[in-house]
């Protein structure tokens, strides 16, 4: 068996006005081309009701791509983006440019606990089934 | 007969555990293979050992994957999973238009086409499902035994699939992992389901 190229996970969050240049440099990084401007799609609020205030997406990751979509967000001024990277194969915390009530690292983290950290919470459709 | 399943790749996909899966193969020969275009979207490939087995998996992330299918069925309809949900009440399969559902919710074990047949919740396991779709006639099934018979609405699946997530892959998504979905027209009888599930079964080490 082959070890995975994909070895992180990232969560990354934007504000809600960073969001057209954040998914322009998903589109401009990524492999999907156009179909990466989907990339930042969870919406996110402080109570869990619209509109949002932030968009967040949760991703595997290679080293490159990793290191390519940090430095394009950057360079796009994507400048509310926060960054949480994930060991894939154990989902220990491993970087992050959160500061302040930052999460120990190598320490386990996932989504959930990055939004409690962060006080934000998805914003759920209400989609009619149960 | 459509047939979803993690295992077979086209070359260049993925192809190692952990792998990001973008391309779900149809293995009946209808061409009805599920896709995921978007990078952070698509679930990852997992060789998972379970009950004494090891088998691939797709695991879905519960924030934002999903991935697509336009194969289409009408009621009365078939449709089986082998799934393990880790938490929460993510959608196994649904329909891609809020008009044309056929969904599986293990998490809180509702099936739905429109209206909501529900019965007691399910555990963290894998379990297969067998989801028939027939108006007030409806029946969910968990590893060949019958959970609830009743109305679950009379919408037919004619706008795609999704896995992983509800709708187009817009909400309710799936913290946990698929294992294989077969898509059958009409409503498969008692010996059929049984053989089908058996099958299905043995492939994650269920003894039924």
């Amino acid at each position: 068996m082959k070890s995975t190229l994909w070895e992180h996970r990232h969560i990354i969050i934007v504000s809600a006005a960073d969001l057209a240049a954040a998914n322009q440099a998903a589109v401009e990084l990524l492999p999907g081309g156009e179909a990466e401007r989907r990339t930042f799609s969870v919406a996110l609020s402080l109570t869990g009701l619209a509109p949002a205030t932030d968009y967040g997406c949760f991703t595997s990751v290679t080293e490159p791509l990793r290191a390519g979509l940090r430095t394009a967000l950057l360079m796009n001024r994507v400048a509310s983006a926060r960054f949480w990277r994930l060991g894939a194969a154990d989902g220990r915390l491993k970087e992050t440019n959160r500061v302040g009530n930052q999460r120990a690292m190598d320490t386990p983290c996932g989504w959930a606990d990055v939004l409690a950290d962060v006080g934000l919470a998805v914003i759920v459709p209400a989609d009619g089934a149960g | 007969m459509r047939v979803l399943r993690p295992i077979r790749q086209a070359a260049a996909r993925a192809a190692a555990d952990g792998d990001v899966l973008g391309y779900w193969m149809d293995k009946s020969g209808n061409a009805k293979h599920a896709s995921q275009d978007t990078t952070s979207k698509k679930p990852t490939r997992r060789l998972v050992t379970a009950n004494n087995k090891t088998f691939w998996a797709a695991r879905f992330d519960g924030v934002d994957d999903a991935i697509l299918s336009a194969v289409t069925v009408s009621q009365p309809s078939t449709i089986f999973a082998v799934a393990k949900v880790t938490s929460g009440a993510g959608d196994v399969f649904d329909g891609q238009s809020a008009s044309n559902r056929h969904l599986l919710r293990p998490g809180s074990n509702i099936i739905h086409a429109g209206a909501s047949l529900t019965t007691a919740a399910a555990g963290t396991i894998y379990a297969v499902h067998a989801a028939v779709f027939n108006g007030a006639a409806s029946k969910h099934r968990l590893n060949n035994a019958s959970l609830v018979t009743g109305n679950a609405g009379t919408q037919d699946m004619t706008a795609g699939m999704c896995i992983g997530a509800g709708l187009s892959g817009a909400q309710e998504f799936l913290n946990g992992e698929v294992v294989s979905v077969l898509v059958y027209s009409g409503e498969k009888d008692e010996a059929t389901q049984t053989a089908i599930a058996g099958y299905l079964a043995s492939i994650v080490g269920i003894s039924l």
